[in-house]
């Protein structure tokens, strides 16, 4: 019964991820994407991954969506006429599509051909995680089995924020206003519903070790706050200069790489926490990992995002 | 058909779309989504595979999914920053440099 | 007939309801002539939808705790709802998008 329900819902997503590679304009594409993300939200809760499904919701749909809408605004002006057309009119092109229909071949042997039943790393890492105190085996393995992916995950996200910075071309928009939204309605929705959102990020940070949830759940609802913020027009406060910003950016990052070298000198080796501390390290470690991967989400949007021409906001 | 021969499949069509999407649309925003859908099919076949489990599914792909979820945003924000970069230089949105065909 | 049954029967009920409304502001969201009307459509529809799915589980999360959150997750939606249906609208507007209007032939 639920298969019929799983094969519907990955027609509808195939669909979908067909219809965000349309020819006919990006605004489209990038509407029919933000949608693919949040079916691809469904399809990770119906495979039991309630996580990946509030990461995908938040991350994969929201911010990435809040993006493209801004890059698909800011190319709006020019779209090359022409070469489109060109490209258009001859319809499906031969060799991407025998490119990627080997592509799925390969991909769809390789599935077929595993085991159909494995345990995979399943038992190792429950077990592991009673042991840990950590009911949610998710953040178990994020930050104590795999701790060392997730901490160059950070720096990876860390460098990409100053590559953005770096690539800025427009001045800042922090503090401009959404052309003609300069309304009391947006205001006020911002002025309440921002405490509910911090509010929920700290809830998700400390439910993350025993229900789903965790620090990058809780790092992009403080994302979306910020970009909120920023969208609706509210100059950034006179304590969130340079020094506070860098600092948020990369507190996250230096507590990690601290926690991870702690270790080191009591005799072990990197990333072994001490049995005791364990709980306490993991739980500061992700309070720091929120408040950075907020600020680099924050970061991402606001360096990248482009005014529009009257002023306010592409 | 098991349940999770759906999810990795889906995947895998998903992964082939984004690569046709990345190869033969020419817009440089097309590019960046097909790059996005082909992120996202591997993540379907990783936590697909993961589901082969009896009980709960393995923990160890969800978690890789998740970092991957951040990497991707990372590179989507980069990837459209060298765009529009590209844009304010060039004034184009395409990687194409030869001179628009004419109707001949 | 037990109180399980019951809640059982009602919360099936409210699933329903809120697939019917949800259909309703779908195919409104498809086949209304203009922004606004679209717009009506799809908050609307989409709010008691929600509202009613929210009932419904609310019936079944068996503590008091679970369907307060349930509730808050509802106002939430209607609260971000109804903002970004005023921004639609007045960003429509202010691009001089004129109200479907009936033609009378």
């Amino acid at each position: 019964m639920m298969l019929v329900f799983d094969i519907i819902l990955m027609g509808v997503i195939v669909w979908i991820a067909l219809g965000s590679l349309s020819p006919r304009g990006v605004y489209k594409s990038v509407v029919m994407f933000v949608v693919f993300g949040l079916f691809m939200a469904l399809g990770w809760v119906r495979l039991g991954a309630p996580d990946v499904a509030l990461a995908e919701a938040a991350i994969g749909a929201g911010v990435t969506g809040v993006i493209l809408l801004d890059a698909a605004g800011h190319l709006r002006q020019r779209t090359p006429g022409p070469i489109l057309e060109r490209h258009v009119r001859r319809g499906v092109a031969p060799l991407p599509l025998l490119a990627s229909v080997i592509v799925f071949f390969v991909l769809a042997l390789l599935v077929v051909n595993l085991p159909a039943e494995a345990d995979g790393l399943a038992p190792l890492m429950t077990a592991g995680a009673e042991d840990s105190g950590i009911k949610n085996v998710v953040t178990a393995v994020l930050l104590d089995f795999r701790g060392y992916d997730t901490l160059l995950e950070i720096a990876v996200l860390m460098l990409a924020t100053v590559a953005v910075f770096s690539l800025r071309d427009a001045p800042d928009i922090l503090g401009r206003r959404l052309a003609g939204f300069a309304g009391p309605l947006l205001d006020s929705f911002t002025r309440i519903v921002t405490p509910f959102m911090l509010v929920i990020a700290g809830h998700l940070v400390w439910i993350g070790s025993s229900e789903p949830g965790g620090a990058f759940q809780a790092g992009a609802v403080l994302g979306a706050a910020g970009i909120l913020l920023a969208l609706s027009g509210f100059a950034s406060p006179r304590w969130a200069g340079r020094r506070v910003v860098r600092l948020s950016l990369t507190m996250g990052l230096l507590v990690f790489i601290a926690i991870a070298l702690y270790p080191l000198f009591l005799g072990g080796t990197l990333l072994q926490y001490p049995d005791e501390t364990r709980k306490t390290l993991i739980l500061a470690m992700e309070t720091w990992l929120t408040l950075s991967i907020g600020a680099s989400l924050v970061s991402l949007f606001i360096a990248s995002a482009s005014p529009g021409p009257d002023g306010g906001v592409a | 058909m098991n349940h999770y021969l759906v999810y990795g499949l889906g995947g895998a069509l998903i992964f082939s779309i984004g690569v046709y999407g990345m190869l033969a649309r020419p817009h440089l925003l097309h590019k960046v989504v097909a790059a996005n859908l082909m992120g996202s099919g591997v993540f379907l076949i990783l936590i697909g595979l993961g589901n082969r489990v009896q009980g709960r599914p393995d923990p160890v792909p969800q978690a890789m999914v998740l970092t991957g979820i951040v990497v991707t945003v990372a590179l989507t924000a980069l990837g459209l920053a060298i765009v529009k970069r590209y844009y304010t230089v060039t004034g184009l949105t395409t990687l194409d440099d030869d001179p628009p065909e004419t109707d001949a | 007939m037990s109180i399980q049954t019951v809640l059982d029967t009602v919360s099936v009920l409210a699933f329903i309801g809120s697939g019917f409304f949800f259909v309703a502001g779908s195919v409104g969201l498809v086949r209304f002539p203009d922004v606004f009307t679209r717009l009506h459509a799809l908050t609307k529809a989409d709010n008691l939808g929600l509202g009613l799915l929210v009932v419904g589980l609310a019936l079944r999360s068996g503590s008091w705790t679970a369907a307060a959150k349930l509730f808050v997750v509802w106002l939430l939606i209607v609260f971000t709802g109804a903002t970004a249906c005023h921004l639609v609208a007045s960003a429509a507007r202010k691009k001089g998008i004129q109200p479907w209007v009936r033609e009378t032939s």
